[in-house]
Parts: structure tokens; C-alpha cells; sequence
């Protein structure tokens, strides 16, 4: 801990090598979780890399009230989210492609895994993904970092600004539905 | 204690989580040990837990790290050039002027000992022959190019203004734009950082902007939405966002919790940005869900997340930039 301020120090007085090793430990960690929001891998390096600038040129902005790691998820959290609402409001109209009819054919961005994603998992690693995807946003990212990434009540509540009653709700709502939504795949988890 | 098996069941996923306090635990426990079918639920449930956790993770792309210092070079690079043009366009024209003037100086006091030379002043001494100033000891020359020299340091010491009646004004900007942003230190201290911006906040301390409304948020009930509406020229629109500019951004509205919110309101008045602040009370809203919750046929998940929905929504204050 003592190591990281020394490196935030440094790293605020623009010493690259110093946030290059600030933020080595995170790196992989924090690329699983914008990947499981995002679904590929472009975005996700995307998204990564935006938020280590971000960071970067607001390292003197960190307050240490809370954990260096929960700051590093909030802003990836919030970079995500940017992109996925810029995703939402766009769409691609391809003015070469027409229908017989000359209707233009426009182009959704794709939602879901890709295909090595997809490859890797089972039949009820599936139903719980297809599960994940039908709960509200906040529940969804709220049961991600508690399950997968293996976060803390109170780290959750930091890094999505909201208090600790929230996030138990949040769960609480998010961990019913799923069982919900799996019953009928009940024999594939034993 | 005991617990019957609906009330079991609504707080398995809080046990699972070692989230139940000890009464709740030893209830649960109880009636696991006595019940099949919840026994079965439970062992569902974390079932579905470590399939979730079970998620495959994945290496970081090749050469994201060389990528990434890429990235990082420019935007120090960029960062410094900024810094650097800053310095010029205010430092720049303040040397073009001084060596002007100077020039200027330099140029008259030439003029000046030319003159003397071609003209003279002559007198007639004792012994009845003329002396001319260029002739003589050179005295008057000489204090004449002291006291040119006199003049050039007096420029760089500035006359002392004469002094006027401080005029009635709103709050002025105490310094022009910070290159930094002040650190702020969880409150604990009311030092001045160089630029002299406050690094902490009272949470009682009033607005001194008389149009910003005073806020006392120990005071405020639980249940109130707070919208804050930070209003800024166009020119002060970048640094009102770049304040914001880790928080989530959603809707229009930067969301922050109330510490957070205070350090910015303290960095929004001390470049003269005045915030006005708007409040929602749920309270009653919040009351009335909460009776129904218990109303037999009530859609108790429903009413959990609208009541979820209000917790939310007056965690945070709802922050806006407008232009003014």
C-alpha cells in the first residue's frame, strides 16, 4: 500500500515507468471485467486503454479515501458505460447496401460474445450468461463484481457510488431473478 | 430465533455472502437443518454463485502494454506542450514590451548625448578663454546618462497605485485558471494549496455567492433527490467538466455522493462557478411503498426495487453543467 502512494507520487509528476507499474497488477483483472461488459476483445483494449488515460491525467484528482483498485473500477465502470450508451444511439447505415426495394440495410452493432467467448463455455455457464443478460444494467454489474470478481460489499458500494444498503439490494434482486430465470435449466447445476 | 421458509428463502442470497448478522445466521442455519426443500434451494443458489464465478478470463492482448506507453508518451508530451504555450502567451507579450520600452530608453539617451555634443554650453572662465561642456570634465554628460540609467530600474519597479475605495462587487475569480487541481485530503484541513484554492469543505459552510442557496446536508431528511446546477461561461465549461470528470456520467448528470460533492461545490466557488441546487422529497413516496410491502398479494419484488430505486437515486446528488 505504502508502495502504491510512492508510485502514485511519481506517477503524478509524469513518470510513466511509475504508472506503468502502478497499474500492472490490475491490468489483467480489470480487461476480464470491461470484456464481460463490452463482449469483445477490440472494445474491451479500447475501453481499457481510455481508462488508464483517464487516470492517468487524473491521478492528482485522487483523493485516497477510497482504495487505489476501487477508484481504477469505478472509472473503467463509467468508461464502459459511456461507450455502451454511444453504442446504443448510434447505427450504421450502409448506403452501398440496398434491398430490391432500395431500402437502405442498416447495421446493429453485435451484443452478444464473441465467437471464442462463446466457444469456451458450458451449458450452464451459458444459461447463467444468457441469465446475466436480462438483468437491469446496475444489478448485473453488481453480481459481476461480487462473484467474479470476488469484490467486497463496500468495494462494490465505492465503485458504483452507491451505500452498502443498495448494493445488498441490488444483489439480493439480481441473485432471485437469476434463480428465476434458471429454473428450467435446474438439472444442469448440481 | 426461527425463521419459516419464505423468510429463509429471501435472505439466502445475503447468508451465502456471510452478509446475515448473527441472529439472522443462526435462524437460517436452524431451519436448513431441519428443511429439505430450502436445503435444496440453497444448494441452487450457490450452485448458480460458482458457475458465475466460473467465467473464463483471458490473457491481456499482445502488445497492449507498448500500446499503452504509446498513448501515455503523447498525452505527457501534448500535456507539457500545452503547458508550454500557456507560459509563452502569458509571459511573451510582457518580455516584447519590456525590451520595446527598453529599446526605446536606450534609443533617447543616445539621442540625448548627441545633442550635447553638437550643441555645447559655453562659458567664459577666469581666464577669459571659453569651455564648452564637451570640453570639460564631462560632468553633465555623465549624471545626464546616470540619471537615463536611473530611469531604466525604475521601470521595473512599479510606481506605487494611488489607493481607491474597494468598489461593492459579486465574488471575484481568486486566481485566473489553476493548471492543477487542488488534492483534496478527506477534509481534515483548511490549508490554502499555491493556487489558492481551498483543499477542503465544511459541510456547513455557507455560499458566500449570494445567489447560490445555503445548503446545510447534515440537515437534510433521508429521503431528498438533490439536483445541483453548476452555472459557467463558455470559457469556464472545460474545467467545470474536467472537476466532474471521474464521476459517472449519466443522462445528462454526473453522479456523486455528498462527500464528493463537496469538494467540487469548494473547487466551483473558488474559480467564482455558482451552483444552484434544486431538492425532490421522496419521503412520502418512500413511506407509502414501504406500507405496502406488507399489504397481502402485495408484488413484494416490485416494491423492493422501487424502494431500491429511491435509496439510489438520494445516495447521490445529481450534478449539471449549464451554460450560462
Amino acid at each position: 500500500m505504502v508502495e502504491e502512494l510512492i508510485l502514485i507520487d511519481r506517477a503524478t509528476k509524469n513518470d510513466i515507468y511509475a504508472f506503468e507499474e502502478l497499474v500492472h497488477p490490475y491490468t489483467k483483472p480489470l480487461y476480464n471485467y470491461v470484456l464481460r461488459i463490452l463482449k469483445n476483445h477490440q472494445d474491451a483494449e479500447d475501453a481499457l486503454q481510455e481508462t488508464y488515460i483517464k487516470v492517468y491525467n487524473s491521478l492528482n484528482l485522487f483523493e485516497g479515501s477510497s482504495s487505489f483498485k476501487t477508484w481504477l473500477y469505478k472509472i473503467a465502470t463509467n468508461v464502459c458505460l459511456d461507450r455502451l450508451r454511444k453504442q446504443k444511439n448510434e447505427s450504421n447505415i450502409s448506403l452501398n447496401k440496398t434491398t430490391d426495394k432500395g431500402e437502405y440495410e442498416i447495421q446493429i452493432p453485435d451484443d452478444t460474445y464473441s465467437p471464442e467467448i462463446k466457444a469456451i463455455k458450458n451449458a450452464a455457464l451459458d444459461a447463467v450468461y444468457v441469465a446475466l443478460e436480462k438483468l437491469p444494467e446496475d444489478q448485473k454489474i453488481a453480481v459481476s463484481l461480487r462473484d467474479i470478481d470476488g469484490l467486497s460489499y463496500d468495494e462494490i458500494a465505492d465503485i458504483t457510488e452507491s451505500t452498502l444498503g443498495t448494493v445488498k439490494s441490488r444483489i439480493n434482486r439480481a441473485r432471485h431473478q437469476l434463480k428465476k430465470l434458471l429454473e428450467k435449466n435446474r438439472e444442469l447445476f448440481h | 430465533m426461527n425463521y419459516n421458509c419464505k423468510q429463509v428463502k429471501e435472505y439466502l442470497p445475503a447468508y451465502i455472502d456471510n452478509m446475515t448478522n448473527q441472529f439472522e445466521t443462526e435462524a437460517i442455519e436452524n431451519h436448513l437443518l431441519e428443511c429439505a426443500e430450502c436445503r435444496k434451494e440453497f444448494d441452487f443458489l450457490k450452485s448458480i454463485v460458482s458457475t458465475t464465478a466460473a467465467f473464463p478470463t483471458f490473457e491481456v492482448p499482445d502488445g497492449f502494454d507498448e500500446r499503452l506507453r504509446e498513448k501515455l508518451i503523447t498525452k505527457k508530451n501534448s500535456n507539457r506542450a500545452a503547458a508550454i504555450s500557456k507560459m509563452w502567451k502569458t509571459t511573451l507579450p510582457l518580455i516584447a514590451a519590456a525590451c520595446v520600452i527598453a529599446i526605446f530608453i536606450i534609443s533617447s539617451s543616445f539621442m540625448e548625448i548627441k545633442d550635447i555634443n553638437q550643441n555645447p554650453i559655453s562659458r567664459t572662465v577666469e581666464n577669459g578663454q571659453t569651455e564648452t561642456a564637451s570640453q570639460g570634465n564631462g560632468r553633465k554628460s555623465t549624471k545626464k546618462r546616470i540619471l537615463i540609467l536611473s530611469d531604466i530600474l525604475d521601470f521595473f519597479e512599479p510606481e506605487p497605485q494611488p489607493t481607491q475605495a474597494p468598489r461593492p462587487t459579486r465574488k471575484p475569480k481568486k486566481n485566473p485558471l489553476p493548471t492543477t487541481l487542488p488534492t483534496h485530503n478527506g477534509g481534515e484541513t483548511n490549508e490554502q494549496n499555491s493556487s489558492g484554492i481551498n483543499t477542503s469543505v465544511q459541510s456547513n459552510a455557507p455560499a458566500e455567492n449570494l445567489d447560490t442557496p445555503t445548503i446545510d446536508y447534515s440537515n437534510v431528511p433521508p429521503k431528498i433527490k438533490v439536483t445541483a446546477n453548476v452555472l459557467v461561461t463558455p470559457s469556464d465549461t472545460e474545467v467545470a467538466k474536467q472537476i466532474l470528470s471521474t464521476y459517472k456520467f449519466i443522462d445528462g448528470y454526473y453522479l456523486l455522493s455528498d462527500a464528493q460533492y463537496q469538494t467540487a461545490l469548494g473547487n466551483f466557488e473558488a474559480l467564482g462557478i455558482s451552483v444552484s441546487v434544486s431538492k425532490e422529497d421522496k419521503t412520502a413516496e418512500y413511506a407509502s411503498l414501504q406500507s405496502m410491502i406488507n399489504t397481502p398479494g402485495a408484488d413484494k419484488t416490485n416494491i423492493e426495487y422501487n424502494l431500491g430505486t429511491i435509496d439510489e437515486e438520494v445516495s447521490k446528488i445529481y450534478v449539471k453543467i449549464s451554460q450560462n
